[in-house]
């Protein structure tokens, strides 16, 4: 029976494990055990990833197959029918649920990225990259609240908001989930929707790009005394990289499995 | 037009914000590569339509996830199809009988054809392995083929040298090990 030995297994193990996983030859319950370490620890997925790189030179460039006209039928009728599908006008937890409104919210935030180019992004120099990152928060109705670009050149996070409800007294805080720990760091305290901008320290930015998510939560005034958010969510948004400032781009997982 | 890496990572970018027309342009240019891939694998033209489908769909609904740094998107998408066929050929059982020659699928009578822009990108995706591979003794090399293009099996491969399964895997690791060595040091030559 295979057993890993955690957190003691040596690197060439993890490397030939990993190439084995690649190549199909780990099979049965070592691929399931191999694939739960995947899941939790970095060494494990940058070997797949070195070895998923490698192989893939064993290609050949020559040969192709075409396939048969109805598959392309059939992936577009499957992509198609979340679309077609009408959430329940009752069930919060479905619209939390990204699935549901990722695709008209990314539509949207691609929308309000041409206004922010107009507005804010062109008065910056030329040769800067727009826009690296960009969340819509949503609130649980599925109503856009804030739409959060980032810029890596100037290490800024520009804020577009809509409107935000929060009682007398409270201040927002903005926290990013990360892809990598799941843990919730906060990014800044937010006492108005006046603010268009946010100047992200490295670690601020460190941790926008390692975000999985954003989340704005109504705090305390002066921020959650307990450095974690409060139950009171305004709003949260998936981070979508836009791909054209991909090489600058150092962490979080590309997983195929 | 010429269809680059930077051009498929635009077009992965646009499927996460849920662009169909983007998702078939993907389709259009490398799906009879990556079917291929697949067919590779099953040995079955029915079943590698539909690991690629299932693979597109999972190319649209983890667009979002793509790292362009971590993976060239040919790659990617290469290695979905890969463990999508791994995992029908689990399902299946489809062991074939005959492991004459890794050539046998290349030879086959479907329709195989040359795929240009594809190859555009795998020229510009070729990698230290290829290299490395020549310094292993021919049944270590064959084995490492015939489990990563055709989806074989320790046992498999051990039918087709008349040995044994755990003498594969000694084959494989200790491969494996060299190899390793051999690539990182092409690699800190170059860096």
């Amino acid at each position: 029976m295979y057993r890993w030995k955690d957190g003691d297994k040596p690197l060439e193990e993890v490397q030939v494990d990993a190439f084995e996983f690649v190549a199909g030859t780990l099979r049965g319950p070592e691929r399931a055990e191999f694939e739960q370490q995947y899941k939790n620890r970095d060494d494990v997925q940058k070997a797949v990833q070195f070895w998923e790189q490698q192989l893939f030179g064993l290609q050949k460039t020559q040969q192709t197959l075409e396939p048969k006209p109805e598959t392309w039928n059939n992936i577009t009728r499957a992509i198609s029918q979340p679309a077609e599908k009408t959430p329940s006008a009752t069930d919060n937890k479905q619209r939390w649920n990204p699935m549901l409104w990722l695709p008209w919210a990314l539509t949207a935030a691609l929308f309000l990225f041409v206004i922010f180019g107009k507005d804010t992004v062109n008065t910056l120099p030329v040769e800067q990259n727009p826009a690296d990152y960009v969340a819509v928060l949503t609130n649980h109705e599925g109503g856009v609240q804030l739409t959060a670009l980032t810029t890596n050149s100037s290490k800024k996070m520009w804020l577009k908001w809509e409107t935000v409800d929060i009682a007398d007294g409270k201040d927002m805080q903005l926290w990013a989930i990360s892809r990598s720990d799941g843990q919730t760091r906060s990014i800044a305290v937010l006492n108005n929707t006046e603010s268009s901008h946010l100047t992200l320290s490295e670690a601020n930015w460190r941790l926008v790009k390692d975000a999985h998510e954003l989340i704005l939560t109504e705090e305390e005034s002066g921020g959650s005394p307990l450095d974690e958010p409060s139950d009171a969510i305004l709003a949260k948004g998936i981070c979508v990289r836009f791909a054209s400032s991909a090489q600058q781009m150092e962490s979080t997982s590309g997983s195929t499995i | 037009m010429s269809f680059e890496n930077e051009e498929l990572t635009d077009l992965i970018a646009r499927c996460a914000i849920k662009d169909q027309n983007a998702l078939k342009q993907i389709y259009e240019k490398t799906s009879p590569f990556l079917n291929h891939v697949a067919f590779k694998i099953l040995r079955s033209e029915e079943l590698s339509n539909e690991v690629l489908q299932e693979a597109f769909i999972q190319i649209w609904s983890k667009a979002g996830e793509y790292r362009p740094h971590i993976a060239k998107p040919l790659t990617w998408m290469t290695s979905i199809v890969r463990y999508r066929a791994l995992d029908k050929l689990s399902v299946e059982k489809k062991h074939w009988d005959n492991l004459d020659d890794s050539s046998d699928t290349d030879t086959l009578e479907f329709d195989l054809a040359e795929g240009p822009e594809v190859s555009t990108i795998l020229q510009q995706e070729q990698t230290f392995l290829v290299e490395c591979l020549q310094t292993l003794n021919d049944r270590m090399n064959e084995s490492f083929r015939l489990a990563y293009l055709h989806g074989h099996s320790r046992e498999d491969i051990a039918e087709k040298f008349q040995t044994n399964a755990n003498t594969v895997k000694s084959w494989l690791r200790r491969g494996v090990e060299k190899i390793k060595k051999c690539i990182d040091g092409k690699m800190a030559i170059n860096h």
